[in-house]
């Protein structure tokens, strides 16, 4: 009897480990849909309770994981379509069954300082880079109250050109992490495609 | 204009409009996949209910345990539509249920408040 694969459990033994050491709890990489969002929500929400995690940091943790997902699942520019659909219309009728899959990658979990992460990752068009960067630099430092103020005010006016929500999610998780909150942006990650990172703390 | 009764599920608030007791509650989570599908029915119902004259005192019970930010919108729409209904001369109450301990659903309730001027507003720790 022959072997057909050469299955490596140390390879991936080790590739745990190494999300371990990056005190990664909750990771995930690959499409997603809003059914994925509501799976990883729920077991989110039961293991912060078996923790006993602070009240706060949990509605924040998970406040951050919906806005985040939500983001990937809105933007991110990297997508799996089926090739017979025409147009590749996203599915108005069930967002769950759209046909359109956005792909991101997730990382919550704890650094070693103690401190709470939701981390979430996707390629974004790099003509869109310049003016993500400029919408992020608009709210880098400011306070809870200030966070507050202007997600009001987005609110009130509308959401800017080119949102597919209500324009203030970004706000709202910085609102949330108390401005403990950090971008990274890698250019021509792929052809005309740049890699967003966003991570919130709490 | 009939009553509204939607019952909640994981990711969507129960939402109710009673027209005998001239009361709305949205109640639950709300992080609908789709906000505008979940809403825009029935607060479309709710804003013209509001921006009818009405005869008895109207109250708006918000007991919302967690909304995400395409949630706030909803909120703040209704917010707007509260507030021109009491400047048209409805008497309009609005209370802003939470957790005692959740400070965040606190100071988004005040913060919310400071859309109003005429309409009344409660905030109610639980």
């Amino acid at each position: 009897m022959t072997l057909q694969n050469n299955l490596d459990g140390k390879s991936y033994l080790s590739f745990r480990r190494e999300l371990d050491k990056r005190g990664i709890v909750f990771s995930y990489s690959g499409y997603l849909n809003e059914d994925i969002l509501t799976g990883i929500g729920n077991a989110l929400r039961t293991k912060l309770e078996i923790d006993q995690t602070d009240q706060k940091i949990s509605r924040g943790v998970f406040s951050a994981f919906v806005e985040q997902v939500q983001n990937v699942i809105r933007y991110s520019a990297e997508t799996a379509v089926h090739s017979d659909i025409e147009g590749h219309q996203e599915n108005a009728d069930d967002p769950a069954k759209s046909s359109i899959l956005p792909f991101g990658l997730l990382a919550i979990g704890e650094h070693s300082n103690g401190q709470h992460f939701v981390t979430c990752c996707n390629m974004i068009h790099s003509s869109d880079t310049a003016k993500l960067k400029e919408q992020l630099e608009s709210i880098r430092g400011l306070d809870r109250k200030e966070l507050g103020a202007l997600m009001r005010n987005q609110l009130r006016n509308g959401p800017p050109e080119g949102s597919k929500g209500a324009g203030v999610g970004f706000i709202s998780i910085a609102r949330e992490a108390n401005g403990n909150w950090n971008y990274d942006i890698v250019e021509n990650a792929e052809e005309n495609l740049d890699f967003f990172c966003f991570e919130a703390n709490f | 204009m009939d009553n509204i009764d939607i019952s909640p599920t994981a990711r969507t608030p129960s939402l109710k409009l009673n027209l005998d007791t001239y009361e709305f509650v949205l109640e639950g989570e709300s992080y609908p996949e789709d906000t505008t599908k979940f809403y825009t029915q029935p607060i479309g119902q709710v804003i013209a209910f509001l921006g009818t004259k009405q005869d008895k005192p109207i109250t708006c019970k918000f007991k919302l345990k967690y909304f995400n930010s395409s949630s706030a919108k909803v909120i703040m729409d209704l917010f707007t539509a509260m507030e021109e209904s009491a400047a048209s001369g409805n008497s309009v109450k609005i209370e802003w249920h939470y957790v005692a301990d959740d400070d965040n659903m606190q100071e988004l309730g005040e913060e919310f408040s400071e859309e109003l001027s005429l309409a009344n507003f409660e905030l109610i720790p639980v």
